[in-house]
């Protein structure tokens, strides 16, 4: 599914160069459920960045279903991770302007579905998320833990070959960070593969694994399942 | 495309929506007022001049102006080209005029001493058919004080007011007038060694020079004082049909053969030159500052999409990590700035034909030489209006695109 080989990121700031990525190996298995962990500054959102195309490693490859994505035009890159990828953020990253609804639809609509089967597809998702009763209300008229799960709907609603979530309880009471656990393992029953990076090993139960980023590097790997 | 376009026009609609209604009110009234700018200062400037012309025509020339060559006294065969005239389908009344030169004296008969200076001035006498010029300029409407001409009147003249101190005195003391000259007043006329009393039997006031510096008497009166007997007359202001351009009249009329021997020339052509070069030099001056008020609309729009754009430019980074094409976001932003342009000219539009256009038609804006109007062809607003559309469009896309080539990563994470 993903093959992530010997990636290195370096960030510059004029004669300073910051090494936060130092040769990463992985490799992701379809229906996997992964966590990647460590501390801060670790460099596990920076991995997870690279992973899913929303920054471009230093040097090293990344394939996703065999495909070299970094040889991607910038375009490419936007409709890959249109069409193949699916993004929960710490910040539940929710279009102000737009209801729940219409959060979800947006992505469906530039896949061109029809306006009436990406609405159908956003109720379906919303469902699932527990949250058919809070289609119409605006981001800021729901809770941390609902803007999540709008979030996660956005996400599956896409289909996605992998869904990335980063930190996704960070924000959040531990109730509705239990909650949000709770739909991605049910998600990831049902097929989906899941990479989220979280720094609190009590949501990482139902992975399938843990690898453990410390200093750039892969210091441990864990399997749970 | 098509999806780039729907998923742009939702996210504009739905940024509008959700914008607070007073920012939108007051983008939209900035937008207002830079499409009257661009229209109106242009319209008020030309319509100044085009108030000018317009008086011309319409107490003066007509649409189509016949008059003496230059260097011939009068219009030879006039009977003719009266004949000819009554007989083109398309002209819908006209009306001739005798011309002479004449000096008035007023103070005849109150000036004890030889020696006190004799009142007098000099001016142009026109004969009329009071019928006719009422039809085709409708003299009588500027009749100021005391009554029109009537047609059987033999010793009764109309004056016109710029020859009178008491209308004339805003022209300063270098121009002669007669003083204390009203209705019933006898004034002495001269010309050729011949002099003759005729009592003022009216005033005419106009901004149209012909009108308010001329001397009216009825034609046959004419004849008679300036011994015109071929009838030959100076000049003939013909009113076309409904419907009928002047360009159109004017070579109807030359091809019948009655302008032979006669300047013809359509009322926009009769006007002096120094007026259609102030015209010129007035619109390119009302370009000028519209142009400004483009510059100043674009700039303005710039800004308002560049910070909606900059404080959102977190979400621009969603919306491009999730997988929305940079060509939608940049759409959205364009249409939001169409929707600005367009609203704002929209009510511009309304204001201008509604309100502006009619109120200055009404009540005139007063020049020393016309009525300014407010000129606003429709041709020439939908121009304006497309540049104004086109330079906001741009306006819009500038910044958007701008902040969206920005890396998506950076734009999220406020890098």
């Amino acid at each position: 599914m993903i093959q992530v080989k010997n990636i290195t990121k370096t960030y510059k700031n004029g004669d300073l160069e910051t090494h936060v990525l130092k040769g990463i190996n992985l490799e992701v298995k379809t229906g996997e459920f992964l966590a990647i962990m460590g501390k801060s500054g670790a460099g596990k959102s920076t991995l997870m960045y690279q992973m899913s195309l929303l920054d471009e490693p230093t040097t090293g490859e990344i394939l996703i279903d065999n495909i070299d994505v970094l040889s991607l035009k910038t375009k490419e890159k936007t409709e890959f991770r249109l069409n193949k990828l699916g993004y929960v953020f710490q910040d539940y990253a929710l279009v102000p302007e737009l209801t729940a609804i219409e959060n979800i639809m947006i992505p469906l609509l530039m896949r061109g579905l029809s306006t009436a089967d990406a609405k159908k597809r956003s109720v379906i998702a919303l469902e699932d998320v527990g949250l058919s009763h809070r289609i119409d209300n605006l981001p800021s008229q729901l809770s941390g833990g609902e803007q999540q799960r709008v979030s996660i709907a956005r996400a599956v609603a896409q289909d996605p070959v992998i869904l990335f979530a980063d930190e996704p309880t960070a924000n959040l009471d531990s109730a509705s960070s239990m909650n949000i656990v709770d739909v991605l393992m049910e998600l990831n029953k049902r097929g989906q593969t899941i990479v989220m990076v979280t720094h609190e090993k009590e949501y990482t139960l139902h992975c399938n694994r843990i690898v453990f980023l410390e200093d750039g590097k892969i210091i441990n790997e864990e399997k749970l399942r | 495309m098509w999806t780039s376009l729907r998923v742009g026009f939702l996210l504009c609609l739905r940024q509008i929506q959700r914008a607070s209604i007073w920012t939108t009110l007051l983008i939209i009234f900035i937008m207002t007022l830079t499409f009257l700018n661009l229209v109106g200062v242009s319209g008020i400037l030309v319509g100044l001049i085009e108030g000018s012309v317009q008086a011309n025509r319409n107490q003066y020339t007509g649409n189509v102006f016949i008059s003496t060559p230059s260097g011939d006294p009068y219009i030879e065969s006039t009977n003719s080209l009266v004949q000819t005239l009554d007989r083109i389908d398309q002209v819908q009344d006209f009306s001739y005029r005798y011309i002479g030169n004449a000096s008035i004296e007023a103070n005849y008969k109150t000036r004890r001493d030889q020696n006190e200076v004799k009142d007098t001035v000099g001016g142009q006498i026109a004969g009329i058919d009071p019928t006719k010029e009422e039809s085709v300029t409708n003299l009588s409407k500027y009749v100021v004080e005391g009554e029109y001409l009537s047609q059987t009147d033999t010793d009764q003249i109309l004056i016109g007011a710029n020859l009178l101190r008491e209308y004339a005195a805003d022209f300063g003391e270098g121009f002669s007038t007669l003083e204390n000259i009203t209705p019933g007043v006898k004034v002495r006329m001269t010309s050729n060694g011949k002099t003759k009393e005729y009592t003022v039997k009216g005033i005419v006031d106009s901004k149209v020079n012909e009108t308010s510096l001329r001397i009216f008497m009825p034609a046959d009166e004419f004849v008679r004082f300036f011994d015109r007997y071929n009838l030959n007359v100076n000049e003939v202001a013909v009113v076309g049909k409904e419907g009928i351009s002047e360009n159109a009249l004017k070579n109807i009329i030359i091809r019948s053969g009655a302008g032979a021997g006669a300047k013809v020339q359509t009322a926009e052509e009769s006007i002096p030159q120094f007026l259609n070069d102030i015209k010129i030099a007035f619109g390119i001056l009302g370009n000028i500052i519209g142009g400004i008020g483009i510059v100043v609309a674009s700039i303005t729009i710039f800004i308002i999409i560049f910070i909606n754009a900059i404080t959102r430019r977190k979400y621009i980074g969603i919306l491009k990590a999730i997988g929305i094409r940079a060509r939608s976001i940049q759409f959205a932003y364009v249409f939001q700035s169409i929707f600005y342009a367009f609203s704002g000219s929209a009510v511009g539009v309304f204001v201008l034909y509604a309100i502006l256009v009619p109120l200055v038609a009404r009540n005139p804006i007063n020049f020393p030489f016309s009525d300014g109007i407010l000129v606003a062809p429709v041709g020439d607003v939908a121009t304006k209006l497309v540049i104004l559309l086109i330079v906001t469009m741009l306006a819009g896309f500038i910044p958007a695109w701008m902040i969206i080539r920005k890396n998506t990563l950076d734009s999220i994470l406020g890098r």
